[in-house]
């Protein structure tokens, strides 16, 4: 009884000790993160700027080439608003360019605390595959810069967007497949097409086999309607993904 | 078949992956039994994962599908990292608990003990492949780094120390001629060629190599043609100061007018007879005569 009581009432307070430990481990993450790479102007802003401050002024760079080029691949569309949205909130671009990307960070690091949940309560998983990601980053810098999955980037470019979505996306897949990773990752199509577009392609693929194979081993059979609603969930998750952004890289791709 | 070359460490690298993701996921498996149904869907995704890099590692290059697709078709391959770096952790600490608990191997059977043998095998290769010194600081980081973000936190987009002519181009943003791997500002600048920014489109591509193969005095293309005779490709390193600072007066006035610019950046040894803008450390920014034709001093 005294122990129920006891149990009852330490709840908040257990309740309270979770959410400052997540907290405090974030902040080791994040700081871990900008020791490594410090926070700063952001990367590839010569590549994606451009076309970013021309869709909101035409008249930037008027006849600039690689201006000109960068606009008329159609990718930037959302990219630029999104990065225009400092003028509705009436903050200062680098500001909400920095706030942007800290969230980026934080987003991954919390899905990846969520994925890693699934499988133990200890807090220790998450900053062991960080280790393990930044010494085998160090060994190998991957072919095409930046961290392999943990974007070690120090400013917001388009896949520090992608990223954290497609992290989420994952952990939605394996708790909740049916609406949550299609919708994030439509979104995240508007703003990193090509990344976004294979990803989707990549958890659509794996998804679907995975509910294939289960429903063999359960039922043993080859008959249509054994695997009749997993096609139809598959169908109805490309619909969803293409309704929330990803119908963005079909005017891409024509 | 021609494929890009990667030196054999990434290899090494994937190979380390793939063991993590087979040998980690069954270990994984048989472990966290409750979880067996996300490790199922996780080794799923880390399996496609792996075949759609194999797939279009060996065919993207080929048969290019949908432009501007290849390149991030490749790093598919992280998301088998991230789900090979899960399991390994995983694995990592199930077996220490079980070695804690036991004090002996007695908890893992023949199979158990050979998965686990193999996997940390691998570990021991990436980890040694890891520079340890480097490695180390850069898990650990800089203290001076944390400090530049916290200027950054204070100071959002604070200006970075860029060169004198860097600072004198983003005041005047009109197209200019730079060596492609001029790294002045941090800013787009409109010059008429740089690595940073390539097309993306298939036009843009082909208008850059242009650019870039003019400015390397068709090294770029030299070296094209003789890597396709061997069908063996890698990355091809220009000495672009050489190439650049052989421009004769006459050839940059012809640039000029191909390419419409009036500013020109060159190497501070190097002298031309234009109107000298402004000069830092390294560089010298000239004028061109506005119709291109007459220069001045």
């Amino acid at each position: 009884m005294l122990s129920n009581k006891l149990k009852k009432y330490s709840q908040p307070f257990l309740c309270y000790r979770r959410v400052l430990g997540q907290l405090l481990l974030l902040t080791f993450l994040l700081a871990a993160e900008f020791s490594v790479m410090p926070l700063t102007f952001g990367p590839d802003r010569r590549i994606h700027d451009p076309a970013v401050y021309r869709l909101q002024d035409s008249t930037y760079l008027q006849g600039d080439w690689y201006t000109g080029m960068a606009v008329e691949s159609g990718v930037y569309t959302f990219y630029s608003a999104l990065i225009h949205a400092s003028s509705f909130l009436g903050i200062g671009e680098e500001l909400w360019r920095m706030l942007l990307y800290i969230s980026c960070m934080v987003g991954l690091y919390v899905y990846l605390l969520k994925l890693a949940r699934l499988f133990t309560s200890s807090w220790l998983v998450v900053p062991l595959v960080v280790v393990l990601h930044t010494l085998l980053v160090t060994a190998n810098p991957p072919l095409w810069l930046y961290g392999y999955y943990i974007q070690v980037d120090g400013g917001l470019a388009p896949r520090s967007v992608a990223m954290a979505f497609s992290i989420a996306a994952l952990y939605y897949l394996l708790k909740a497949p049916r609406y949550l990773p299609w919708i994030l990752l439509g979104l995240s199509t508007l703003v990193h097409v090509s990344h976004s577009f294979i990803t989707f392609v990549l958890f659509l693929g794996a998804w679907f086999s995975y509910r294939l194979f289960t429903e063999f081993q359960k039922s043993k059979s080859f008959e249509l309607n054994v695997y009749w609603p997993a096609i139809k969930e598959s169908f109805s998750a490309s619909f969803l993904y293409l309704i929330a952004g990803g119908g963005f890289c079909c005017k891409y791709s024509g | 078949m021609a494929l890009p070359t990667v030196p054999e460490g990434y290899w090494f690298i994937l190979a380390f992956h793939v063991a993590a993701l087979f040998c980690g996921g069954w270990l994984v498996r048989r472990w966290y039994a409750k979880q067996r149904a996300f490790v199922d869907l996780l080794l799923f995704v880390g399996l496609f994962a792996l075949g759609g890099f194999g797939v279009f590692y060996l065919f993207a290059f080929m048969v290019p599908w949908v432009p501007g697709f290849q390149f991030y078709s490749l790093r598919l391959v992280y998301f088998t990292y991230l789900i090979g770096h899960l399991f390994m952790v995983l694995f990592l600490m199930s077996l220490a608990k079980k070695l804690w608990q036991t004090k002996s191997l007695t908890s893992l059977n023949i199979s158990e003990r050979i998965a686990s043998g193999f996997l940390l095998l691998f570990l021991g290769g990436a980890l040694w492949l890891c520079p340890v010194f480097p490695g180390t600081k850069f898990v650990i980081g800089a203290p001076g780094n944390l400090e530049k973000s916290w200027e950054q936190i204070l100071k959002p987009g604070a200006a970075l120390p860029e060169s004198v002519t860097g600072l004198y181009l983003a005041k005047h943003p009109e197209p200019f001629l730079a060596p492609p791997d001029w790294n002045g500002t941090r800013t787009y600048l409109p010059t008429v060629a740089s690595f940073k920014t390539f097309g993306f489109t298939p036009e843009g591509l082909e208008e850059w190599y242009e650019r870039m193969d003019t400015l390397s005095r068709g090294e770029l293309q030299k070296a094209y043609e003789k890597q396709s005779k061997k069908e063996k490709y890698k990355p091809v390193y220009i000495n672009w100061k050489q190439a650049y600072e052989t421009l004769t007066t006459q050839e940059v006035e012809e640039l000029s007018k191909k390419y419409n610019f009036n500013l020109f950046l060159t190497y501070r040894e190097k002298e031309y007879p234009f109107e000298l803008l402004v000069e830092d450390e390294g560089y010298r920014l000239y004028r061109l005569d506005t119709n291109g034709a007459l220069p001045r001093k």
